[in-house]
C-alpha cells in the first residue's frame, strides 16, 4: 500500500491530523533523491562484490590452497580493522556491522581450512570452534539486537547438534548418559531465560538479555508442547533409565522449584510473570513423565490443549495479545489433528478428505471469532 | 604510551579468533609435509552415496596390505612397513596398544575417536563441484583405482594430503577422466535401452490391501549364461535378436572383447554390488492389478516377462510385467472378458 493511501485512511480514521499528513509527506520527500542515490550505490557495489565472488568460484578449483587461506586471512584482517575502527570512532553501524561480518568470515575460514587440508570435520564441530573463538569479540563489540539474535541462534544450535556427541564421549553407563542429556536438554531454555533476568546483563548489553529472555521464553513454550507427546509413548522408556526412571520427574519439580524461588526474588512484575509460566510448564512436564502415570494416548490432546489454554491466559499479564492468537490457533490445530487420528481410515478416502477440509474450515473460522472476542474482552481490541 | 586494559581485553578478543584459526592452520600444513609419506587404496564408504554435498565419502582398504580389521571401537595399532617393491606402498601389521612400544615399524598408526585415527571407516575428501558427477561415475568403474597420499606423523595420527586417480593426482587426471565420462554418456551404445527378458522363481513378496509385490530372477539360462547366485559377474554386451528387436542376444563382455557391436552394456559395478545376478528384483502395483498380479504367479503355466530398460551407466531398471506375452493390464482385461457371463 502507498504511504499516501496509507496517510489517508489514518487521517479518515482520526488517528492522525491534516497537518501531521503533510509533515509526514514533505518530509519522506525531502529523502526521495537520497534513497535513489542509495540504492544505486548499492546495485554498484553488488556489482562489484558479485563479479568478484563469481570470478573466484569459477576458477575455485584452480586456486591453490595457500592463496585462498591467504585471502581468506587478509579478508578477516581487514574486517577486523573496519571493526576496531568503527570502535575507535564510535560509529555504530560500522562496528556492528563488522561484528556480524567478521562472525560469519570465521565460520567460512573454518570451513576453508577443513577443505583445504582435507580435516573430514563436522558442521558440529565447526560450530562449537567457531562459538569458542568468537563469542568474546562478539560479546564484547557486539551490542546491537542483529548480533545478539545471531549468537544466541548459534548458541542454541550448536548445543542442539553437540550435546549428544560431548555427553557420548563420557565413560558412564548410557542410562546415565540418556539422564545427563534429558537434564541438559530441559536446563538450556531456563538457564537462557534466568541469564536474561540477571539486571548486569540488562545495563551492559540490553539487546542480549531481550534475546536471551525471547529465545529462553520460546524454547519453554515448545519445550511445553512438545512433552505432551510423552503420552504417546507407554512407560517403558523410562524404565530404560534403570534406577534413575524418576530422573525426568524429578527434573521437572526442579526446575519448578528454582522458578518459583526466582520468582519471589525477582523485582519485575514481567519476569515474576514468566518465572510463574515457567514453573507451570514444568508442572505440565512432571505430568508426562511420572513413572506410575496412565498410558491413555487421548491424554497427549488433553495435555497440550490444557498447557496452550495456559499460554493464552499468561498472554493477559505479558500485554503480548499475539499469544492469545497463538494458543487459540494451536489448540484448533491440535484438536484437529485429534480429529485425525480418530478417523484416520476416513481421511484416506476422497469423501473423507471433503468432509475433513470443510471441517478445518469451520474451525478455523470458529477459532477466529473465539480469538476476536477473548482479544476484546481482555485486551479491549479488535472486537 | 599506556594501553588501558579494556583496551587490552578488546583487543585480546579480537585476535583469539587469528591466533587459534592461525595455529590450526600452520600445525596442518606441518602434518601435510612432515612425517612419513605413504600411498594407499581407497574405496566408496557407500556406493550408493558416494558424493555427499561437496565430499567422495570414502575408506581406506587397509585390507589390501595386511590383515587388518576392527572398526570405531577398535583399541589396536598398525605397523607399518615399507614394502621392497615400492617403498611408499605400506605392508601392514595389526598390534595391540601395549607391544606399540616394542614394535619395529616404519610407522605407527593409533586407535582413537578422532577422524585422524586409523579406525575411523567414514572419511570426507573435498572436492570441487565440477568433478562430482565424473568422479561419481569413474567410481562406479571397476578399472579406475583411487589412492591418496598419507602423512604419519611421531603421534600416531594420519593426515590425508592428495587423491589420484589411476596413479595421477586428481587435477591432472580429471581432464581425460571427464573426456571418457562425457564420452560415455553420449556414446550411442550407451543410451538407455528396453529389452524384454524372460523371468523366473515368481514369488509373492508383500501383500495388501493398497499393494502387492512380486519378487523375481532373470532367467539368465534362458540367454545360455551359468552364472551362480552371488558371485561377482562379468559386464553382458546385449544385441537385438534378428526376429524381435526387442529380445536380446546376450553375450558375456570380457575385458578385451570389442564393444562396438553391443547395443548395450550391462554393467557389473559396485552400485549393484559388482553383480547383475546378486538380488531377487521386485515389481509392486496397486489395487486390482497388484491382486491380479498375485494371483497369476501362483499358476505355473503362466509365462513371465519383463521389459527391463538398461541406462548410460549400465544398471537395469524394471519397467513392465509381462504374462503370456500381455501386460498386466491387458491380460487382466482379457481375463475379466473371458469371466463375464
Amino acid at each position: 500500500m502507498g504511504l499516501k493511501r496509507k496517510l489517508r485512511q489514518w487521517q479518515s480514521a482520526e488517528l492522525i491530523s491534516a497537518a501531521q499528513t503533510n509533515s509526514i509527506l514533505s518530509h519522506e520527500r525531502q529523502g526521495i533523491g537520497q534513497k535513489y542515490f542509495r540504492g544505486l550505490v548499492a546495485i554498484a557495489l553488488l556489482a562489484i562484490f558479485g563479479g568478484a565472488a563469481l570470478m573466484v568460484a569459477a576458477n575455485w578449483a584452480h586456486i591453490s590452497g595457500g592463496i585462498k587461506l591467504s585471502a581468506h586471512f587478509s579478508l578477516n584482517a581487514a574486517f577486523a580493522y573496519i571493526l576496531w575502527h568503527g570502535r575507535e570512532t564510535s560509529h555504530y553501524w560500522k562496528r556492528e556491522g563488522a561484528t556480524f561480518i567478521l562472525a560469519g568470515l570465521n565460520l567460512t575460514l573454518i570451513a576453508l581450512i577443513g577443505q583445504v587440508f582435507q580435516l573430514s570435520g563436522t558442521l558440529e564441530s565447526a560450530l562449537l570452534l567457531w562459538l569458542i573463538i568468537t563469542t568474546p569479540f562478539i560479546f564484547l563489540f557486539g551490542t546491537s539486537r542483529m548480533n545478539a539474535v545471531m549468537w544466541t541462534a548459534a548458541l542454541i544450535i550448536t548445543l542442539g547438534l553437540n550435546l549428544y556427541d560431548i555427553i557420548d564421549a563420557l565413560s558412564i553407563p548410557s542410562y546415565k548418559k540418556e539422564c545427563l542429556f534429558i537434564f541438559a536438554v530441559a536446563s538450556i531454555p531456563g538457564i537462557l531465560m534466568l541469564s536474561g533476568m540477571s539486571p548486569k546483563l540488562r545495563a551492559l548489553r540490553p539487546e542480549w538479555q531481550q534475546s536471551y529472555i525471547l529465545a529462553g521464553s520460546g524454547l519453554i513454550i515448545a519445550g511445553g508442547m512438545f512433552t505432551s507427546l510423552a503420552w504417546y509413548t507407554d512407560t517403558d522408556y523410562l524404565h530404560n533409565l534403570k534406577s534413575l526412571h524418576w530422573f525426568p520427574a524429578a527434573i521437572s519439580i526442579f526446575w519448578c522449584a528454582i522458578f518459583i524461588i526466582m520468582r519471589s526474588i525477582i523485582q519485575s512484575q514481567t519476569y515474576k510473570t514468566l518465572c510463574l509460566l515457567a514453573a507451570v510448564t514444568s508442572l505440565f512436564a512432571l505430568t508426562a513423565s511420572l513413572p506410575f502415570r496412565p498410558e491413555v494416548d487421548t491424554m497427549a490432546t488433553v495435555h497440550f490443549v490444557c498447557f496452550m489454554a495456559v499460554i493464552g491466559y499468561f498472554a493477559i499479564p505479558l500485554g503480548m495479545h499475539g499469544l492469545v492468537t497463538l494458543a487459540v490457533l494451536f489448540i484448533t490445530l491440535r484438536l484437529f489433528i485429534f480429529y485425525i487420528e480418530l478417523t484416520g481410515p476416513m481421511f484416506a478416502m476422497g469423501f473423507g478428505m471433503i468432509v475433513t477440509g470443510v471441517i478445518l474450515l469451520i474451525a478455523l473460522k470458529f477459532a477466529l471469532k473465539i480469538d476476536k472476542k477473548i482479544k476484546a474482552k481482555l485486551f479491549d481490541i479488535g472486537a | 604510551m599506556i594501553i588501558s586494559k579494556n583496551k587490552i581485553a578488546y583487543l585480546l578478543a579480537l585476535a583469539l579468533p587469528f591466533i587459534v584459526l592461525g595455529y590450526i592452520t600452520l600445525s596442518n600444513h606441518h602434518k601435510h609435509n612432515s612425517g612419513e609419506l605413504w600411498h594407499v587404496e581407497i574405496a566408496g564408504y557407500d556406493p550408493r552415496d558416494l558424493i555427499h554435498g561437496r565430499f567422495l565419502r570414502y575408506r581406506i582398504s587397509w585390507n589390501e596390505y595386511g590383515n587388518v580389521s576392527g572398526g570405531k571401537a577398535s583399541t589396536d595399532a598398525l605397523c607399518l612397513m615399507r614394502s621392497a617393491a615400492d617403498p611408499r606402498i605400506p605392508t601392514i601389521t595389526q598390534i595391540k596398544a601395549d607391544q606399540t612400544r616394542t614394535a619395529r615399524c616404519d610407522s605407527l598408526l593409533n586407535a582413537g575417536k578422532a577422524k585422524d585415527h586409523w579406525n575411523i571407516p567414514l572419511r570426507q575428501y573435498y572436492i570441487p563441484e565440477e568433478f562430482a558427477n565424473t568422479l561419481d561415475w569413474a567410481f562406479g568403474q571397476t578399472k579406475n583405482k583411487f589412492t591418496v597420499d598419507l602423512r604419519i606423523g611421531g603421534a600416531g595420527t594420519l593426515s590425508v594430503t592428495d587423491l589420484y586417480i589411476n596413479g595421477e593426482i586428481m587435477h591432472k587426471a580429471m581432464p581425460a577422466l571427464k573426456a571418457a565420462y562425457n564420452s560415455a554418456r553420449s556414446g550411442e551404445r550407451n543410451k538407455p535401452q528396453t529389452w524384454r527378458l524372460k523371468i523366473k522363481d515368481i514369488t509373492p513378496y508383500y501383500i495388501s490391501d493398497v499393494q502387492n509385490c512380486i519378487t523375481y530372477n532373470i532367467d539368465w539360462a534362458h540367454y545360455g549364461l551359468e552364472v551362480a547366485a552371488y558371485q561377482n559377474t562379468p559386464d553382458l554386451c546385449l544385441i537385438p535378436s534378428p526376429n524381435d528387436a526387442r529380445t536380446p542376444i546376450i553375450s558375456i563382455a570380457a575385458p578385451d572383447t570389442n564393444l562396438q557391436g553391443c547395443a548395450s552394456i550391462a554393467e557389473s559395478t559396485p552400485w549393484n554390488n559388482n553383480s547383475w545376478n546378486r538380488q531377487p528384483k521386485t515389481i509392486c502395483q496397486s489395487a486390482q492389478l497388484g491382486k491380479f498380479m498375485i494371483a497369476q504367479s501362483k499358476i505355473n503355466a503362466a509365462q513371465f516377462e519383463v521389459e527391463n530398460t538398461i541406462n548410460n551407466m549400465g544398471n537395469f531398471y524394471s519397467t513392465e510385467l509381462f504374462i503370456n506375452g500381455q501386460t498386466l493390464k491387458d491380460a487382466m482385461k482379457n481375463d475379466a472378458a473371458h469371466k463375464a457371463p
